[in-house]
């Protein structure tokens, strides 16, 4: 009698038994993908608000550039005034006076060039680190894309015990996994 | 008097069960076709949110980079006009000077400013060309952007509706929600193929 009770209060089969392990399957996947496409998600910011300083910075290296370009312009006019004047100029004196003139006139278009280079080179670093984050921010979009699908997909095989609904968002949940690993490490 | 009424009492009950079950039936159809509705307007979201995304993003990078090109079209104008100082120095002092070595001088240095003026305008040119075209791209992605917006919006609120009006059973909001999904749907699409409104 005792046993009787015990089983009609507990009246689980084995099918339902594996529906609610099912269930909690399902559950589990679903919380995993939003855990990492929550954590993804705030990378990717992190990723686009990096790649967006860098533009800036790179933009503004560029104006610094040309400007430092302008300057090396107008020494170089500055020398070629002075060149003519020295073929023009009669006396010694008036000779070294010119000669004088041009000597930090030529030290600073020297200065200018070699600046301008270090320049050029901080900006091609940054032009290649820019294009690994952006293609480090493509792949966590299409990563996070993947995920909000799958997250849906598994949410309504939940409600509506669709099996395959559930294994169709786990294959969208690991392509979009694969994505954002990529987004990590930069594989392809 | 119990066989009397026993019959009519389980045929109450049967009745009752069937038009439950009905209604059931019906009921879970309904909210099966209310979830498959409410997957499809979530993926169309995803999709919008993630080009809309995209679009302002282009907006951004895109008017950054035509900034910067503006930038060197000036920085190419300013050196344009350097020489256009010299030139103008250079041909003063041509009509001062007596030596030949000085004229010749100037000469040389005459034909080098010549030279450089006509390449800044070259490269100015082609620098105009590319700043023309980044402007029609910003257009084009400012397009994107408001039917994207306007599209994601919609279909948020068809994805509210529907689902209020799943939790409380009101049919006439999940088709409210379905109109704003379907109009919000088609701006969406007017966003990846400029159906309509493309200047």
């Amino acid at each position: 009698m005792a046993n009787e009770t015990k089983e009609n209060t507990n009246p689980r089969t084995i099918d339902e038994l594996l529906k609610s392990k099912l269930v909690q399957l399902i559950a589990l996947t679903t919380t995993v993908f939003a855990v990492i496409a929550a954590i993804s998600s705030a990378v990717n910011t992190n990723v686009t608000t990096e790649s967006g300083v860098l533009t800036e910075k790179q933009n503004n290296g560029w104006s610094y550039y040309q400007a430092k370009s302008i300057k090396g312009y107008l020494y170089q006019l500055q020398a070629d005034i002075l060149a003519l004047e020295d073929i023009k100029a009669e006396s010694k004196e008036a000779k070294a006076e010119i000669a004088k003139l041009m000597a930090p006139v030529k030290q600073k278009l020297t200065t200018y060039e070699s600046e301008k280079d270090a320049i050029k080179a901080d900006i091609e670093k940054m032009d290649v680190r820019i294009k690994v984050l952006e293609k480090r921010s493509s792949n966590f979009g299409t990563g996070l894309l993947n995920f909000e699908i799958a997250i849906v997909l598994v949410s309504v095989g939940a409600i509506f015990s669709m099996t395959a609904l559930w294994l169709l968002g786990l294959g969208l949940g690991l392509v979009g996994a694969a994505y954002i690993v990529n987004g990590y490490l930069a594989f392809f | 008097m119990a066989d009397s009424t026993g019959p009519n009492e389980s045929d109450q009950k049967q009745a009752v069960q069937q038009e439950q079950s009905q209604e059931g039936g019906l009921s879970a159809r309904l909210t099966q076709w209310i979830a498959f509705t409410i997957t499809l307007m979530a993926i169309a979201t995803s999709f919008t949110s993630s080009a809309s995304g995209n679009a302002n993003g282009d907006i951004v990078n895109l008017t950054h980079t035509e900034t910067n090109k503006w930038a060197y079209f000036q920085a190419k104008s300013m050196k344009e006009q350097i020489f256009n100082t010299k030139q103008l120095l250079l041909e003063v002092e041509a009509k001062n000077v007596k030596t030949p070595e000085a004229k010749s001088y100037i000469e040389s240095m005459l034909s080098k400013s010549k030279e450089e003026v006509t390449r800044f305008q070259q490269e100015k040119k082609a620098l105009q060309a590319e700043v023309d075209k980044l402007h029609a791209d910003v257009k084009t992605s400012e397009f994107k952007a408001y039917y994207f917006g306007i599209g994601l919006q919609l279909l948020q609120i068809g994805i509210l509706c529907a689902s209020v009006g799943a939790l409380f059973a009101f049919v006439w909001l999940w088709r409210v929600g379905l109109v704003f999904a379907v109009v919000g749907f088609l701006n969406s699409l007017n966003g990846w193929y400029s159906l309509w409104g493309a200047g």
